[in-house]
């Protein structure tokens, strides 16, 4: 990517022009001077989910996505490279296909400062970049605060929380890999909000799974911030078959947030955590996954109102601070749970308001589905299907929610399909964004 | 992979498709691909396909997920699964076996839920199956669509230049499928083009020779389309 040549170009004719030039050869279309230009800051899942739709939408206004990072790796699956049946490769996906299918201008660069009534924004390389309509999509930011001694430096070294597929996730395979026989491992689970509620129980299910082969007299403690879980029953009714849930020799335990499970301090040196119930437990792998809040350029720019999560208008997901800005994704004060799966609706319903707005009609009613899946090891698998209907009342915080939970079933054809309906829902949900 | 001079045509897509087929295999722990039919292999099957139970059948469709994508009555819901209403005992308990056998992957992952939930299933189990959709029905189309001359043509006639024969000669005057010929009558469009690109560019090979593979590599994609409208808008008879 040439930054150099782009950065001419909009000194010479500003952002919309270098935007609509296709410095990749993807935009080759002479857009109108009156073409809406639509930009986007963050390329996961609700970015390029809005970027995509968008166009799908609406073939002829400009599209500008400002993504730090050249690829975007997956985190839905990611949990799986822990226990080795999947790999960070197979999780990487790059723009190219948004750019060249669906004609977005993917700009790599970090977007700094909005300049609410000039709309512009401020970027590292790229100068200012005009916008007609902004949207927001951060994704979340970690808050370490809560837990005395530990932070970002650390989870880059050696107490990864790998909350982010990447590096940090290759970082605890190996160390749980490497860990003692009959080693101990701390989850720490964060309270709610935060991205992915069955994720810290998944993870545990195949790291005790994997454990069971490799290291059958090690530990795993989950230390809770929360009293109950989403699928609590179907883990507990799988570890329970496969790791003693409950009994004396158990391998995996829980200990609820209502028990002093909460953890509220890490002694790095000697790896020692400290609950809240003043219980101090000494283990070999550590894993604390931190409390969340709003993506730190959404607090910077005031669209958070001085609160953790970002308010909106539940109708279009236009911010409180400027209807021309947008927040989606997992950054947003919504009644849903955090997921993929949700931001990308969330982001559907954004690129067909901005749609109707551009054409001068009413926005459309939102109705919002979330479609999620774990797994408790590669021979079971759940479900979870949740609605959320646009109400526009204050009760439900604007929508009317309806949740179903796959039940716990006896017959084990069903369970080992649902484990292959969730690898299913990894790969055709990848596509759904990036193909 | 097979054919691989077809599937560097398709381009870099199906390439990537090529690869995973591979990937997939080892995956999920299938062997590579299954032992193909020969045709005397499939009458000695066939000759002694267990008598399957329509009720049991109908216990296993509701109990063991496949209505969640076949619909409640074997009927697809949607535009991404197949009917199944209506097809032929053969066809089911055929297609079932080579699901289970993996010789029917169509790669990239696409067929990683049907595998497993085949692999899950007995003999038994699969002739239930293969018998309660048997004796389940697509409702008809309200209003017949008018046939283009040359679709019908190739449906009635087929294409002698081209070596294609006539669809009707094994799926039958109506659709209504023959033996493991399947029923094509009310069957999902979308579903009907993607199996025959599928064939098309080698991605299916489940079929005794190979024969789809002959017949669908010089439709064009106007054909099929028009194929898939037509069948879709017949009524098993």
């Amino acid at each position: 990517m040439s930054q150099i040549t782009r950065r001419d170009l909009i000194k010479l004719f500003g952002a919309g022009a270098a935007a609509s030039t296709g410095l990749l050869g993807a935009s080759k279309q002479a857009y109108a001077k009156s073409s809406a230009h639509i930009v986007i800051v963050g390329g996961g899942i609700g970015g390029a989910a809005f970027a995509k739709y968008m166009r799908l939408a609406n073939a002829d206004v400009k599209i500008t996505m400002i993504e730090p990072n050249p690829q975007y790796t997956f985190c839905p699956g990611s949990n799986e490279i822990l226990s080795g049946h999947e790999t960070l490769e197979n999780l990487t996906v790059n723009y190219n296909t948004l750019k060249s299918r669906f004609n977005i201008d993917v700009v790599q660069d970090i977007a700094t400062e909005i300049n609410y009534e000039g709309h512009q924004i401020s970027t590292i390389r790229s100068g200012q970049i005009s916008y007609d309509k902004l949207v927001v999509s951060p994704g979340p930011d970690f808050d370490y605060q809560f837990v005395d001694g530990y932070d970002a430096e650390l989870a880059e070294g050696d107490f990864p929380h790998a909350w982010k597929a990447g590096p940090q996730t290759l970082k605890l395979k190996q160390q749980i890999d490497s860990m003692r026989q009959g080693g101990t491992m701390v989850i720490s689970a964060p309270s709610n909000p935060y991205r992915c509620p069955p994720a810290p129980y998944e993870r545990a299910s195949f790291i005790a799974n994997m454990l069971k082969q490799s290291n059958p007299t090690a530990k795993l403690l989950i230390l809770d911030s929360k009293t109950s879980y989403v699928f609590q029953n179907h883990f507990e009714h799988y570890w329970k078959q496969h790791h003693n849930f409950g009994q004396e020799n158990a391998r995996i335990e829980w200990v609820s947030a209502k028990k002093g499970g909460t953890v509220i301090k890490l002694d790095a040196a000697e790896k020692i955590v400290t609950t809240v119930g003043g219980e101090k437990i000494k283990a070999d792998v550590i894993n604390i996954i931190p409390e969340e809040k709003a993506g730190r350029f959404a607090i910077a720019n005031g669209l958070a109102l001085g609160k953790n999560w970002v308010p909106y208008e539940p109708k279009t997901f236009a911010s409180k601070v400027h209807p021309d800005v947008y927040v989606i994704g997992d950054t947003v004060d919504a009644p849903m749970p955090k997921t993929g799966y949700v931001a990308s609706n969330q982001a559907k319903v954004v690129a067909a308001a901005i749609n109707d707005l551009l054409a001068g009609k009413e926005p459309g009613t939102p109705f919002i589905t979330n479609n999620c899946v774990a797994m408790a090891g590669e021979d079971y698998g759940m479900t979870i299907t949740a609605t959320f209907r646009y109400t526009g009342e204050t009760k439900g915080k604007g929508f009317l929610t309806q949740v179903r939970t796959s039940k716990i079933s006896e017959n084990p054809s069903v369970n080992r399909i649902r484990a292959e309906v969730a690898k299913n829902w990894q790969r055709t949900f990848r596509k759904d964004m990036f193909s | 992979m097979i054919k691989m001079k077809k599937i560097v045509l398709f381009g870099a897509l199906s390439l990537g498709v090529a690869y995973s087929m591979s990937a997939l295999a080892s995956e999920h722990g299938h062997a590579a691909k299954a032992e193909p039919w020969t045709l005397a292999k499939w009458d000695q099957t066939a000759a002694n396909l267990p008598g399957g139970n329509a009720a049991k059948g109908e216990a296993l469709h509701k109990n063991n997920f496949c209505m969640a994508c076949h619909g409640a009555e074997g009927v697809a819901p949607s535009r991404n699964a197949p009917s199944l209403a209506g097809n032929t005992v053969e066809y089911t308990y055929k297609t079932l076996k080579d699901y289970q056998s993996t010789l029917r992957n169509e790669g990239n992952g696409k067929s990683a839920v049907m595998i497993t939930a085949a692999q899950t299933l007995s003999d038994q189990d699969i002739a239930d199956l293969a018998a309660y959709y048997a004796s389940q029905v697509i409702p008809a189309k309200p209003t017949p669509m008018t046939v283009d001359p040359a679709i019908e043509l190739l449906v009635r006639k087929g294409d002698f230049n081209r070596m294609i024969t006539p669809c009707a000669s094994c799926h039958g005057a109506h659709g209504e499928g023959k033996d493991i010929t399947p029923a094509l009558a009310g069957q999902t469009p979308e579903y009907f083009v993607r199996t025959m690109h599928a064939y098309k560019n080698g991605h299916r090979t489940n079929d005794i020779n190979e024969g789809m593979s002959q017949f669908t590599h010089d439709l064009t994609d106007a054909e099929i389309e028009a194929l898939a409208e037509y069948y879709a808008s017949l009524s098993k008879q």
